[in-house]
């Protein structure tokens, strides 16, 4: 063995490196699958290169988490990955198919407005009522449409619970990479009452929503929309929700989350991330804290990116409802006491069978959005070094 | 009991690859059959609701929509009808002059002349349903404008009361 895993070895509780190659095989299947859909190897040679980086960067990753049995480190870079090239893709796909990144009123109307994941909220209740989806999209024809993002979050809630948080929101991992940018938080204590608020944004912007048969999160405080798709401003009401947004996106996703070493938007604003800790209650996943191990020294809930554990929880020996399965806890407790665990199953045993059961479908959801993303990204990066422009 | 809950968390646990796996190698067909089973559409504030008429012209042609009044239960007060004109050929008449009659009576209840130049309408209403226009959208071959309306049985209620 060589010196450099000899000490990696030494450093982490872990696997060997055989049985890590093993436990990868299965992933380096089932992701050449996904990422060729089906068996479909390009045939461009540039095409051919961008898979093979994407792919070994993905597996590369994966075989990391299992032979180090670090999650969160090896999630975090793949996370902050896709969210970076999600935004790269995105805006050049619109420059290069709309010209702007401006939501026109034409747009609005032809059902061109792919669907976003954090509108689910806001249509359940109008669904159910009228049987209409109160958004400019589309049901079925044309990317990120309605049905194919609802069976999505469907899929993942089911496998995963809030474990999409930090494992499928592009969004998120914005506010996990600002959040790393720091060794050290500046502001440090953030009370724990307004860990609350995004249930109170779910009441508010729901029942807005369907008072007014239309997203009012998405109109009005969305920060997203900063790094996406916004309304062309073409009057004093969408300048007001203009500034709100960017002011939204700068405080909560790039400037707290650096400060504060959390994710603040989704600890503190995300309908949609609340929406989901409900589906924690229904997922077999969760993560668990080992009492007799614990020595209350409170580093898992320093290190928690969205507020989901608390002297309380630690003392119950449980994450809050609102906890995205993300592992940083795990990762930094010194003791070894913070694990992942199958509902149901005998607490304090099967602790790594727990975990690879979770991060084998949780980086399915991870590569499956993530590496035609990020593929498009790396290409677009490309062009920009070659012609100086990312627009084709 | 116990030992019943834990082989039921480990399927769980065990079946959550599968779903993952099943979700999205089976997307196209979830998402239909999902979009069959609920059956619902885009609501009419956003896509101009359905078309129930459409006339036409000499290289265009004119789709009316349905009045939108939708609420959450009943009708609102305000809505919008949206008037689509489709070019049959290269492009759409520099003027297009149309009668609308909302709700198929007989009666005109509004004119309106679009340039599709200058993507400018003027509206000439002759009812007191019609409150003006709301927006006018250039889709490439396409026009549309939509005018804004007050519900008759709105107006009905207020002249009886």
């Amino acid at each position: 063995m060589s010196k450099t895993s000899g000490a990696l070895k030494q450093a982490f509780p872990q696997n060997s490196l055989l049985k890590s190659f093993f436990l990868v095989l299965p992933m380096l299947f089932l992701t050449a699958m996904i990422m060729s859909e089906g068996g479909k190897i390009p045939k461009n040679p540039l095409h051919l290169i961008l898979f093979v980086i994407v792919y070994i960067f993905f597996n590369g990753m994966f075989f990391l988490m299992i032979y180090t049995g670090k999650t969160d480190r090896y999630r975090a870079i793949l996370f902050t990955t896709l969210a970076a090239s999600m935004v790269i893709s995105f805006i050049s796909n619109l420059i290069e198919t709309r010209g702007s990144m401006a939501l026109t009123g034409e747009d609005m109307i032809s059902g061109n407005t792919p669907f976003c994941h954090m509108v689910i909220p806001m249509i359940l209740i109008p669904a159910a009522l009228t049987k209409t989806i109160i958004f400019p999209g589309s049901i079925l024809e044309g990317f990120a449409n309605v049905a194919t993002m609802f069976v999505i979050w469907i899929g993942a809630s089911l496998a995963l619970g809030r474990g999409f948080c930090s494992w499928g929101c592009f969004f998120g991992g914005l506010e996990d990479g600002f959040s790393r940018l720091r060794r050290k938080p500046i502001l440090k204590h953030i009370p724990l009452k307004w860990s609350y608020m995004p249930y109170a944004v779910l009441a508010v912007v729901v029942l807005t929503s369907t008072l007014a048969l239309s997203p009012t999160y998405c109109e009005w405080l969305c920060p997203f929309k900063a790094v996406t798709e916004f309304v062309e401003i073409t009057s004093f009401q969408v300048l007001v929700q203009t500034i709100i947004f960017v002011s939204l996106f700068v405080g909560l996703v790039v400037v707290l989350p650096i400060l504060t070493k959390r994710r603040t938007q989704c600890g503190l604003l995300c309908p949609l991330g609340a929406l989901q800790s409900f589906t924690n209650k229904l997922n077999v996943f969760e993560i668990r804290i080992d009492r007799e191990k614990c020595v209350d020294c409170m580093l898992c809930a320093k290190a928690c990116p969205t507020f989901s554990l608390d002297a309380k929880s630690i003392a119950k020996g449980r994450t809050r409802l609102s906890c995205t399965k993300c592992g940083k806890c795990v990762d930094v407790c010194p003791k070894n006491a913070i694990y992942f665990h199958v509902k149901g199953t005998p607490v304090g045993s099967g602790h790594d069978k727990s975990r690879l059961l979770f991060i084998y479908p949780a980086l399915i959801l991870l590569a499956t959005f993530g590496s035609g993303t990020i593929k498009g990204a790396l290409h677009r990066i490309l062009l920009l070094v070659t012609t100086g422009s990312m627009i084709q | 009991m116990n030992r019943l809950k834990s082989i039921l968390g480990h399927t769980w646990a065990v079946l959550a690859l599968p779903i993952m796996l099943a979700t999205f190698m089976g997307l196209d067909y979830w998402a239909k059959s999902l979009a069959k089973i609920t059956d619902v559409k885009i609501s009419p504030w956003f896509s101009g609701g359905e078309i129930i008429r459409t006339l036409i012209r000499e290289n265009y042609m004119t789709k009316l929509h349905r009045p939108v009044f939708d609420g959450l239960f009943g009708e609102r007060k305000e809505g919008f009808v949206q008037v689509n004109w489709v070019s049959l050929d290269e492009n759409l008449p520099p003027v297009i002059n149309e009668e609308i009659d909302i709700d198929g009576d007989g009666t005109n209840d509004f004119h309106i002349q679009f340039n599709t130049l200058t993507n400018r309408a003027y509206l000439t209403d002759y009812s007191d349903r019609i409150i003006g226009i709301e927006a006018v959208y250039n889709l490439g071959k396409e026009r549309a404008v939509r005018v804004r309306l007050r519900n008759s049985s709105e107006i009905l209620r207020k002249k009886k009361g």
